[in-house]
């Protein structure tokens, strides 16, 4: 063991630069989840300027071009009311974003919440808390979530609000199994025993302890939540027409499969991507955060 | 003057066997700026004690008797909601063995000082980090202004230990408990905190108890020693009469197993038997079944600590050996122990 009066080592270098830096470095030397990151980032900036890029509006009918394949006009073809393709996709992409975006967080805010007081206080309210997750879990989650849709009606809000209540047991699960271990640390006791109020102990204290694997959670529930919000659409309980939505092209596209595949491959990979994009993302914060792998 | 005083307290733990007493019937002082150590084995409820000052106690564990006062309040009567708004922290703080564990690993010492001192004490953040850096200087922390912005994570463990302390005198409590405060660090570490320890007391007018299995730190810094088996405060003294003049046999055997250097070849002395289970602890001394010196009164009386008469100083202890205790104790009659397994004085290693 090294004597108190040490002198700076690259270890305290390191130190200076603060733990986010260093996970920043650590990230990216992760090559596959740097390639995730680039992938979103590039989907999301499509995204935002939809309205530049987009050739056509994503509702407008053009009954001289119906089922047109691929071409410098329509770079992805269109669809059997003569709408371009590409236009609703980049549409698309927009409102499944809000929609898995809005309820991820919501999923991770009261998920977060319910998990982390859970975990802290332990006994009766544990009890009561996770059970009640437990019920909400032991539904597969597109049941619970067609069931929801059934019970308020499909809009682009209702299926986040739906998504958001899907996911909240997940989160509830990591947050309390996290900060249940994290409660009895003794630095969590010694801001007991500080005179720390409680709301203060949980929320600038253990949640940031706690934020690793949440931060991997949301990741990857947002790649469900893509293929979740796709799937209702293609069940046709999710976004209603004319808006567009990649589920429902999807769904469109499959009647026709023989003779215009483009209504089906396009659309298909559209919701392919983020889902890769989330999922690499993910799994590099996963290593990025474990602890065993700190050191390497 | 006293600062703290314990009056016949007791705590006891709800367990499936049955109620277990961890703590009996204690009573002691801890006088204004003195180092009481609280010594014991594993067990012997030293930290169950040092857990009822702030009522930190497990879910099962509660007091069951007795007051703690301190300052005029009793503690044992505060709600957990008044000890936290007016005693935790202010009045009397709380370390703990290990250092790395003590820190908020997302936070920097800095802002970790700032938060406790801000929480009781009326200084805006400049003034407060003014004091968090002047506290780190006090306790030897080198370049304080500059380290202050250190993560935990950066520091050894002995530079931990002092931001530890350093967080926990910051308000200038009182009282300050420190369980086994050196029990993870290196000798020279140790020798170095308990010399922080022993200057703070002293600078900061500061009140410490210390408790530790380990009588070597005991010698180096506590003015008064508490020594605790089974549950019983069996002999409160000043340090060098208790080391000197042991009155309790357990005191003395603890002493007699203390390793010494020159003494590897023949192994250590141990005492025979085990510490007893304290949901059935044994009629009489709770000691009586380990002590070499038990006679049949022992396993009818059980003794609280008295003062030893015709010593100049303050020296309790619970055995009725001493002349304070006019019992019958009579050496000449030597116990019949029966069947009594626990009996069996035992030269290997106790409990292994």
């Amino acid at each position: 063991m090294s004597a108190e009066t040490e002198t700076p080592t690259s270890e305290i270098d390191q130190g200076e630069a603060g733990p986010t830096r260093q996970f920043l470095r650590q990230f990216s030397e992760n090559r596959i989840a740097i390639f995730g990151l680039g992938l979103l980032g590039f989907l999301l900036l499509l995204t935002l300027l939809a309205d530049i890029i987009a050739p056509y509006s994503a509702t407008e009918q053009n009954y001289d071009a119906v089922l047109v394949g691929p071409s410098l006009d329509h770079p992805m073809g269109t669809d059997e009311l003569g709408r371009d393709l590409f236009s609703r996709i980049l549409f698309g992409y927009r409102i499944i974003f809000t929609i898995t975006i809005t309820g991820v967080l919501a999923a991770f805010v009261t998920g977060t919440l319910l998990g982390l007081t859970a975990g802290y206080y332990g006994s009766w309210l544990d009890e009561g808390l996770m059970r009640g997750v437990d019920i909400l879990m032991s539904f597969p989650s597109l049941i619970l979530a067609l069931a929801l849709i059934a019970a308020i009606g499909p809009s682009q809000w209702g299926i986040a609000l739906v998504l958001g209540i899907a996911y909240t047991p997940i989160f509830a699960r990591v947050a309390r199994s996290e900060s249940v271990s994290l409660s009895n640390e003794t630095f969590i006791r010694s801001l007991e025993i500080r005179g720390v109020s409680t709301p203060r102990i949980l929320v600038a204290h253990m949640f940031p302890n706690i934020l690793g694997p949440l931060i991997v959670t949301v990741t990857l529930q947002l790649a469900f939540g893509i293929l979740t919000t796709a799937t209702l659409s293609f069940l046709g309980v999710g976004v209603q027409p004319p808006t567009p939505s990649l589920g429902l092209m999807l769904a469109d596209g499959k009647d026709l499969i023989t003779t215009a595949w483009w209504m089906s491959i396009f659309p298909g990979i559209a919701i392919m991507l983020p889902v890769i994009a989330f999922n690499t993302i993910g799994d590099g914060l996963r290593d990025t955060f474990d602890p065993k792998q700190v050191n390497n | 003057m006293a600062r703290l005083s314990v009056n016949e307290l007791s705590v006891t733990y709800r367990t499936e066997g049955g109620d277990l007493t961890a703590v009996d019937n204690v009573s002691f002082d801890v006088l204004d700026n003195e180092i009481f150590g609280i010594v014991g084995e594993s067990g012997c409820g030293k930290s169950t004690l040092g857990d009822t000052f702030l009522q930190l106690l497990d879910e099962n564990g509660h007091i069951s008797g007795g007051s703690i006062t301190y300052d005029g309040t009793n503690l044992a009567a505060l709600s957990e909601k008044e000890l936290a708004e007016n005693v935790r922290g202010s009045e009397i703080s709380m370390i703990f063995q290990d250092p790395n564990a003590s820190l908020d690993p997302v936070y920097t010492v800095g802002q970790q000082l700032i938060e406790t001192i801000t929480k009781h004490l009326n200084l805006d953040r400049s003034a407060a980090r003014e004091r968090a850096i002047k506290i780190l200087d006090d306790v030897g922390i080198p370049d304080p202004g500059d380290r202050i912005d250190d993560y935990p994570h950066s520091f050894s463990g002995g530079q931990l230990q002092r931001i530890v302390i350093a967080i926990a005198l910051s308000c200038e409590p009182g009282l300050l408990i420190a369980d086994e405060p050196t029990t993870g660090l290196d000798v020279s570490i140790q020798a170095q905190i308990l010399d922080l320890l022993n200057d703070l007391a002293g600078s900061h007018e500061t009140s410490i108890i210390l408790i530790t299995h380990n009588l070597g730190v005991v010698a180096e810094v506590c003015d008064r020693v508490g020594v605790m088996y089974a549950g019983n405060m069996v002999e409160i003294a000043p340090v060098e009469p208790l080391f000197e003049s042991p009155e309790h046999p357990y005191t003395r055997a603890l002493l007699e197993s203390i390793p010494e250097r020159h003494g590897i070849k023949e192994g250590l002395t141990v005492i025979p038997g085990h510490p007893p289970d304290l949901r059935h602890p044994p009629d009489g001394c709770r000691y009586n079944p380990r002590c070499p010196d038990a006679r049949e009164v022992c396993q009818r009386i059980h003794p609280d600590n008295r003062e030893v008469p015709g010593t100049a100083h303050s020296h309790r202890a619970a055995c009725v050996k001493h002349t304070g205790f006019d019992l019958g104790y009579d050496d000449s009659v030597p116990l019949d122990r029966g069947d009594d397994t626990q009996a069996t004085p035992r030269t290997d290693g106790g409990d292994r």
